[in-house]
């Protein structure tokens, strides 16, 4: 289980993808306002603005997988493929989180009614 | 896995001796007679022709490094080990403490100069993958015991020459960059609602355990959880922080031991993994590392020095070493 969903007590957890997106950049451009193709970041190979944004928006989207499932996005050497194994990853996850939302609603119940 | 390899022999890795001078600075491979590509001339007249351009951050002065440095056919990276599975993607950021020499010189010699370094990544075996991710070195503290860096991944390289410095001890490489070669990517609107989706589902199931850890502290190792939510958030090391200690013997589990350890809030005991980071003297010259999350290194144990650590449970050891 742990495996699969990766930290639930990192601090990006339950972040969106915009802001996972926004802190990376942040990072990558040591917090000045540069593009990210601005920085000629030759080893990301990337020809265009957009194509940084979603090679990173790709990495992002695997941030929260479980390590191995990250391992294996950060081997990947396509974007869309990336972004789609991060896709089937994170539906995984949401079959996962379904269950365990549903298996943790009897404690607030039972809780509820023994306070 | 795509884009993997297994590293080459380890006998082989350590072939090759980097006639390194002292302080990391090493001896270039390559040279003024190796043949530069066209796209390497090409950012290289680019970064040279923008070299009045008044952005003088640490993330510009890498990638002129990066990109002069691939057009003369000598990036050079002292290199930090890593599990595969604690590999930093893109666009992240991690502190690290460092308690092998060998490592300690490596990233002193970095920030020295260019400030990066590469991450080894190994596989529980041992074995190397090609890829590692370049990582820019933001902050460094360095102290009788242990080196603190805080490391920012800003791209991906390609390994294809791992040696050791001579002087130091630690491993470094050519590199060359890893990126995407696939065709150009669109942007994905089912990847984008998926990830809302489970963000939110994510957030709920925190704030739910976090209520029920409040009613019954078991949950939580119910669930599998190493610890409370949020009870190392805020804290000085964070939580995302590892430290990285030498190994102790080259195929064996570096200092790892189980103990009971007597809880003061209990009059029970609680199974406990600890490990043994070892004196100066006791440490070889091997390059195998440990990895722990760093969850004690401050707060309820700080009247402990390192060799007192009681800390998480990754580890590896490199047989290279």
């Amino acid at each position: 289980m742990l495996c699969q969903l990766g930290e639930l007590d990192d601090a990006e957890n339950g972040a969106s993808l915009a802001e996972l997106v926004n802190t990376r950049r942040a990072v990558l451009t040591s917090g000045a306002e540069h593009g990210l193709l601005e920085l000629g970041i030759d080893a990301w190979g990337v020809a265009s603005e957009e194509e940084a944004h979603l090679q990173l928006s790709s990495f992002a989207a695997a941030a929260t997988l479980s390590p191995m499932d990250r391992a294996q996005a950060l081997l990947m050497k396509d974007t869309t493929q990336r972004q789609e194994f991060a896709q089937e990853a994170l539906a995984q996850q949401q079959n996962l989180l379904a269950g365990l939302l549903t298996a943790a609603g009897p404690l607030d119940v039972d809780d509820a009614s023994r306070g | 896995m795509e884009g993997s390899a297994e590293g080459s022999d380890d006998d082989g890795e350590d072939g090759g001796e980097d006639a390194a001078g002292g302080g990391g600075e090493d001896s270039a491979v390559g040279g003024a007679d190796t043949p530069i590509s066209p796209t390497a001339a090409m950012l290289a007249a680019l970064l040279d022709a923008d070299a009045s351009s008044p952005l003088p951050t640490a993330a510009t002065a890498v990638a002129a490094w990066f990109a002069h440095g691939h057009a003369r056919g000598e990036l050079k990276l002292g290199l930090l080990p890593f599990l595969l599975e604690h590999a930093m993607l893109p666009g992240e950021r991690r502190g690290v403490f460092l308690f092998d020499d060998s490592l300690r010189e490596c990233v002193a010699a970095a920030y020295a100069s260019h400030s990066c370094v590469g991450g080894l990544l190994f596989n529980p075996d041992g074995n190397h993958y090609e890829l590692t991710p370049l990582l820019r070195i933001e902050e460094i503290k360095q102290g009788p015991e242990c080196t603190w860096v805080q490391l920012a991944a800003v791209g991906r390289c390609k390994i294809s020459s791992v040696r050791r410095n001579k002087l130091h001890g630690f491993r470094l490489a050519i590199v060359s960059p890893y990126s995407d070669e696939g065709g150009a990517a669109k942007p994905s609107p089912s990847l984008e609602a998926v990830h809302a989706e489970v963000a939110s589902q994510r957030r709920q199931l925190a704030k739910d355990l976090t209520a029920a850890n409040e009613f019954d502290s078991g949950t939580w190792v119910s669930q599998g959880r190493e610890a409370p939510l949020g009870e190392y958030q805020g804290g000085e090391a964070g939580g995302n922080e590892y430290i990285f200690v030498g190994a102790d013997s080259g195929r064996a589990c570096f200092g790892v031991y189980d103990s009971y350890e007597a809880m003061e809030e209990s009059d029970g005991g609680e199974l406990c993994e600890h490990v043994y980071v070892g004196l100066p003297w006791e440490r070889p010259t091997a390059m195998g590392c440990c990895y722990f999350n760093a969850r004690d290194v401050t707060g309820r144990h700080s009247n402990l020095g390192p060799t007192d650590l009681q800390i998480g449970c990754r580890y590896a050891a490199d047989p290279a070493g």
